[in-house]
């Protein structure tokens, strides 16, 4: 009995057809770039060593087809002596001139691609999403020689990276990291996608 | 993720497809998928199914079918619509793949001179062997707004193939 159900087992095993291929699952269009996606974001400098350059942006994005947007960015920029600055705007009382050039704002045509999609879900209760994103574009930036010196305008380009988190339905939490002639921004903010 | 079969119920009549299947157009396939599990028909529209994405090339699509067909029923049941599968894998010169089907429905099935004609164009090139059909290409279909999860086919075997796509390479290298 017990030899029987052996051979029945192996005979079972080497009957099995053959397996070839990958499998994939498939999910068709469920998800693209939202139609419209607005956003609000606090952004810091993180490359300019004698200024603290606090930023709001705002972002608006449009999709052009499937996971490509197209837009418009926005940012106003506060500049400050930082405590290195400070210390070289000094040198100025010493008879040395010393100009610290300081962005004010900018305005940029904002192109995405959407990379990634990653879903999570905490105990059933929190289902996440989260985009990756990459951009780039290019604008006008608005900066002044020095602190309180006279402002002039150039074009620059922008780079972007951004994370969207979208937590309840369609609004959620976006972080990024983005640059142009003005310096390089790390940002965390608010998003709404519409339609 | 779990993916929970649940039973299809019946939306469409086989008899209302039957005047398309001669000439099929890009609406077939999906009445035909509409024909549900608990259909006497089932099974014959799922071979319906097989014989119209072979005769496509639609290769991703096709074997997802296959698959499910040789395990929905078994196979003393299936009609000889699943030669269809080796036959496709020898377009793609899956010779391995084809010798261990063949020795699969040998076991099973009465169709010993298709098989041994199918072993014997395994170990041959000629012209028109290899498939001019596109197999899937997972960026391709990124940008098509698909999204693709890779699965356990184990894990998978008695899901509805609508929502499968298998990759098979082309092994042709004349």
């Amino acid at each position: 009995m017990f030899l029987t159900t052996v051979v029945s087992l192996l005979v079972a095993v080497s009957d099995a057809a053959p397996e070839y291929g990958e499998v994939y699952i498939v999910e068709n269009a469920e998800r693209q770039t939202p139609r419209l996606h607005l956003s609000v974001n606090y952004a810091s400098g993180v490359s300019n060593s004698f200024l603290y350059l606090n930023s709001i942006t705002a972002n608006a994005q449009f999709r052009l087809w499937k996971f490509l947007s197209t837009g418009v960015m926005g940012q106003v920029i506060k500049s400050e002596l930082n405590d290195a600055g400070d210390q070289l705007d000094r040198l100025n009382q010493s008879g040395f001139i010393v100009n610290v050039p300081s962005p004010r704002w900018g305005i940029f045509s904002h192109s995405q691609l959407d990379l990634i999609l990653g879903k999570w879900n905490v105990f059933n209760l929190l289902p996440l999403q989260v985009d990756l994103l990459v951009g780039g574009g290019v604008g006008v930036l608005q900066k002044r020689d020095d602190l309180n010196g006279a402002s002039h305008s150039e074009i620059s380009y922008l780079w972007s990276v951004e994370q969207r988190t979208q937590i309840y339905e369609s609004v959620g939490l976006t972080f990024s990291a983005f640059g142009h002639l003005g310096g390089v921004y790390l940002g965390a903010g608010l998003f709404a996608n519409i339609l | 993720m779990a993916f929970i079969s649940a039973p299809v119920y019946s939306q469409t009549s086989f008899k209302d497809i039957i005047p398309e299947l001669e000439a099929p157009t890009f609406n077939t396939i999906p009445k035909l998928e509409s024909i549900g599990s608990d259909a006497l028909d089932y099974k014959i529209a799922t071979e319906e199914i097989l014989k119209i994405l072979y005769a496509e090339e639609n290769w991703p699509r096709y074997f997802a079918y296959a698959k499910f067909y040789r395990n929905q029923w078994p196979l003393a049941e299936l009609s000889d619509v699943v030669l269809l599968e080796p036959l496709a894998l020898l377009r793609h010169c899956q010779d391995e793949a084809v010798l261990g089907l063949t020795r699969f429905l040998r076991s099973k099935k009465n169709l010993k001179s298709e098989l041994d004609q199918i072993d014997a164009l395994a170990q041959t090139q000629f012209k028109g062997k290899k498939t001019e059909g596109k197999g899937l290409k997972p960026l391709a279909a990124y940008f098509e707004g698909k999204t693709l999860w890779k699965a356990d086919e184990n894990k998978v075997q008695k899901l509805h193939p609508k929502n499968l796509a298998v990759k098979v390479g082309n092994r042709c290298d004349f």
